[in-house]
């Protein structure tokens, strides 16, 4: 019979060197937030005469756009990015007042109100004189106020730039717009941190419940290996090649979280049975019985998600594919990790905790 | 022993039922079958990155130190459901959110092709109702005065929230005058009641988003009953003026204010493409788990790939059904789950080939299989079902949607692979060929 167990130090070196360098790119800033996180107006566009992404970056920078990021989508599409623009500002800030008088429409009736006594009255028994002809607007050109132009009237600063890059560029399709504002890219990070931390706890509890406070933390702890391992991975590939992780990212952090668990929960279920039925045996032959037995499960559960998540990367819609990849990542992770982690860390502490015992009872 | 027997037939039912709700209607001809029953409409529902159309997100900010109520919020989604549906954009969606921070947003979806510009001006509108007291100042139609509202030179008497929606009506007056009448709440009407008594023959004015609107004239003192401000004489210019006056006093009052914090816009031929994408993807990932499902356990695997049919069946009818809108995080979801559903099984069939490995005859060996593999099948779909739960309690719209399909994910999978394959595997095993133990793909 292959002894797993045994040669856990290896194992968990071997977790070392998949999560550390991903840990250090993490540290030094390599993971590239979306807009979904930092706020700001992303689209995706091409032009008559396909310009190239320096091309692009070169006529923004002439138009004012200095801080922009463009890529080049394959079909001579574009991918611009910018700081938000076009956001319909906050209404209710005035306007400086300027001095010229408001004209007013002299011949059209004035409106006037008409009251109604009784509450029960029916609108139209009401008797007014209703030749109403009371200019109120007098003409007072001190102090009037010119209105506020319409928020949105015909030229937007984003219509306004896409018109200085058709003329460029000859006629622009867009076909994505999105911007975000910073409002919500400050409140998106809070509450991923509060999803992804809570909903740990949450599985810790209910780990601890059904399995004991050694099994959850076990199970924790190779989660925890899993996700470092998939956000340090995107850490390495958004420091070398600027992929990004959006909002999406989480979602998928989030599942592999309960995929992970699921697939340690699997062989934790099969150590507890293998405890009562074999329980002359010491802990460590008993983990490694419980790894060998669902191995088989675990790797071809690994496949078959492994397989559809392949499809969705490879044909599935470029604006999932990171999505995809952090999935497919997580899952092959999760396998390793419960059998090559969470089982071993229990060996370990079972050793630990008997070398402990061990000591007092010979001085 | 009465589930055993009952079971095959409350698998055929949902199968039929799935399959009458599933039935695409129009590609086979089949319009004059009802997609309704019970009132409830089977329709699928794509979001906006799969339809394309037009995505604004507002965030509700409080007049004042009062903090925004539901009520509040819930008016103003009302109001500009009212407001997109009124230019004729068809099946808008307006729904409210709440950001992780406490603050409430509306987020507005028209799907398809748009004027974007429009819509956006018009859900971003505040359309603030104030009833002026000039304090004497002369006021025109158009004049801006938040300088003087902040320099206390005019008042606000009440705001458009004491107007009561419902009691706003056109109004045909005497002699082919036309207006807009409407009654307050008790608050608007005791001010107005106080105000126009001692202003008789002065004007009125009414301001929205500190513009000046109207300027009518007050005729005699108002106390309790109903206003009506007279436009003019019944002319299709005057027409008009009233329409407008009608829409402001009925929907313009919004009672927060609003400020756009992000919108989005999605072509539609490339949602349908992403569509497309998604659901190639999808059907080569579920061929390739039959395919590897079928070749690794040979009879067991055929049956659950039936259960997997049966799953992939059901959940659509789900979606159909209940009118979850699909994105596509939602369709990654559903490929994920298609994924995930077999393990089930793969648990099931891996205890099944250690019990006739360990000498067991067949059919106790399927018995123990199910039954020793329900306590893992149970304990890990718990615990996804615990982060999916929270996720949808907690997400964001798209995460939301994407915990939703998780959840009815987990729980029919549960049914498929456990009931399903273990009723198609009865049935099977009653033949002689189905006890062939070379069809199990167990090496001895």
């Amino acid at each position: 019979m292959y002894d797993i167990v045994g040669k856990r130090n290896l194992w968990f070196a071997v977790s070392a060197i998949l999560t550390i360098p991903g840990l250090l790119f993490i540290l030094i800033g390599g993971l590239k937030p979306s807009i979904d996180f930092t706020g700001g107006t992303e689209w995706e566009v091409r032009y008559a005469e396909a310009p190239t992404s320096a091309e692009m970056t070169d006529a923004l920078s002439e138009l004012g756009y200095d801080d922009v990021v463009v890529t080049s989508l394959p079909d001579d599409f574009l991918r611009i990015r910018t700081e938000p623009i076009d956001l319909i500002p906050p209404e209710t800030d005035a306007p400086a007042p300027s001095a010229s008088a408001a004209a007013t429409d002299g011949a059209s009736a004035e409106p006037s109100a008409s009251a109604e006594p009784s509450a029960s009255a029916e609108p139209s028994a009401s008797a007014e004189p209703s030749a109403s002809a009371e200019p109120s607007a007098s003409a007072e050109p001190s102090e009037s106020v010119e209105p506020t132009p319409a928020p949105i009237a015909d030229g937007t600063e984003f219509a306004d730039l896409e018109d200085d890059l058709a003329a460029q560029f000859g006629e622009g399709e867009p076909r994505l717009v999105r911007t975000v504002g910073p409002i919500i890219g400050a409140d998106l990070i809070r509450s991923s941190a509060v999803l992804i931390i809570i909903g740990e706890i949450f599985l810790l509890g209910y780990l601890w419940m059904r399995f004991g406070f050694r099994f959850g933390t076990a199970a924790i702890v190779a989660l925890l290996h899993d996700v470092i391992l998939v956000v340090g991975t995107f850490a390495i590939l958004g420091f070398f090649f600027n992929v990004e992780f959006d909002a999406l990212f989480v979602t998928a952090l989030l599942t592999i979280i309960a995929f992970s668990v699921h697939d340690t929960i699997v062989v934790f279920d099969r150590i507890r049975e293998n405890r009562i039925r074999h329980a002359g045996e010491t802990f460590g032959a008993i983990v490694n019985h419980s790894i060998l037995q669902t191995m088989s499960r675990s790797i071809i559960t690994s496949v078959t998600v492994a397989v559809t998540l392949g499809a969705l990367v490879v044909l599935g819609p470029p604006t999932i594919r990171t999505f995809g990849l952090a999935l497919l990542l997580g899952v092959v992770s999760g396998t390793y990790s419960s059998i090559f982690n969470a089982a071993q860390i229990l060996v370990a502490w079972q050793d630990w905790d008997a070398k402990r015992k061990a000591r007092p009872a010979r001085t | 022993m009465t589930w055993r027997r009952i079971a095959p037939w409350v698998i055929g039912v949902i199968a039929i039922v799935a399959i009458f709700i599933n039935l695409p209607r129009q590609t086979l001809g089949l319009e004059w079958l009802s997609d309704e029953v019970l009132g409830v409409e089977f329709r699928t529902v794509l979001g906006l990155d799969l339809e394309g159309g037009l995505r604004v997100t507002l965030e509700a900010e409080a007049q004042g130190d009062e903090p925004i109520t539901d009520e509040q919020v819930a008016t103003a989604r009302d109001i500009i459901e009212r407001r997109v549906a009124g230019i004729g954009v068809s099946e808008p969606q307006v729904r409210t959110e709440t950001g992780g921070d406490g603050s409430r947003r509306i987020v507005v979806e028209v799907p398809g092709v748009s004027d974007e510009d429009q819509v956006r001006s018009l859900v971003g509108s505040t359309g603030r109702l104030q009833f002026i007291d000039p304090l004497g100042q002369q006021l025109a139609d158009d004049q801006n005065i938040g300088t003087l509202l902040e320099a206390e030179a005019v008042r606000e008497i009440f705001d458009g929230g004491q107007i009561d929606p419902a009691s706003v009506a056109p109004d045909v007056g005497t002699g082919n005058q036309i207006g807009v009448s409407f009654n307050l709440r008790d608050a608007g009407n005791q001010a107005w009641c106080s105000f126009t008594s001692a202003n008789v023959g002065r004007p009125g004015p009414i301001a929205l988003d500190g513009i000046i609107i109207t300027t009518p004239t007050i005729r005699a003192a108002i106390c309790g009953g109903t206003t009506i401000i007279t436009v003019g004489t019944n002319t299709p210019a005057n027409e008009v003026e009233r329409t407008n006056l009608y829409n402001t006093l009925r929907f313009g009052a919004l009672p927060i204010s609003l400020t756009e914090a992000g919108f989005e816009t999605v072509d539609p031929t490339l949602g349908a493409n992403f569509l497309g994408q998604a659901l190639i993807a999808g059907a080569v990932g579920l061929f390739l788990v039959l395919f590897f499902m079928v070749a690794y356990y040979r009879l067991p695997g055929a049956v659950s790939a039936f259960a997997l049919l049966f799953y992939t069946l059901v959940i659509y009818a789900i979606f159909r059904l209940i009118g979850v809108t699909l994105t596509l995080a939602g369709v990654a979801a559903f490929i994920l789950s298609i994924g995930m559903a077999v393990d089930a099984n793969i648990l099931i069939f891996e205890r099944m080939k250690e019990e006739i490995r360990s000498g067991k005859t067949l059919g106790p060996s399927i018995e123990a299989g199910f039954n020793r593999a329900w306590s893992s099948i149970l304990d890990s779909n718990v615990a996804s079902l615990l982060v999916a739960g929270w996720l949808y309690w907690q997400g964001t719209t798209v995460v939301k949607g994407f915990a939703l399909v998780l959840i009815i994910g987990v729980l029919v999978s549960m049914f498929s692979a456990v009931t399903v394959t273990r009723t198609l595997l009865r049935f099977v095993t009653r033949t002689s060929w189905g006890r062939r133990l070379e069809l199990y793909h167990v090496e001895r």
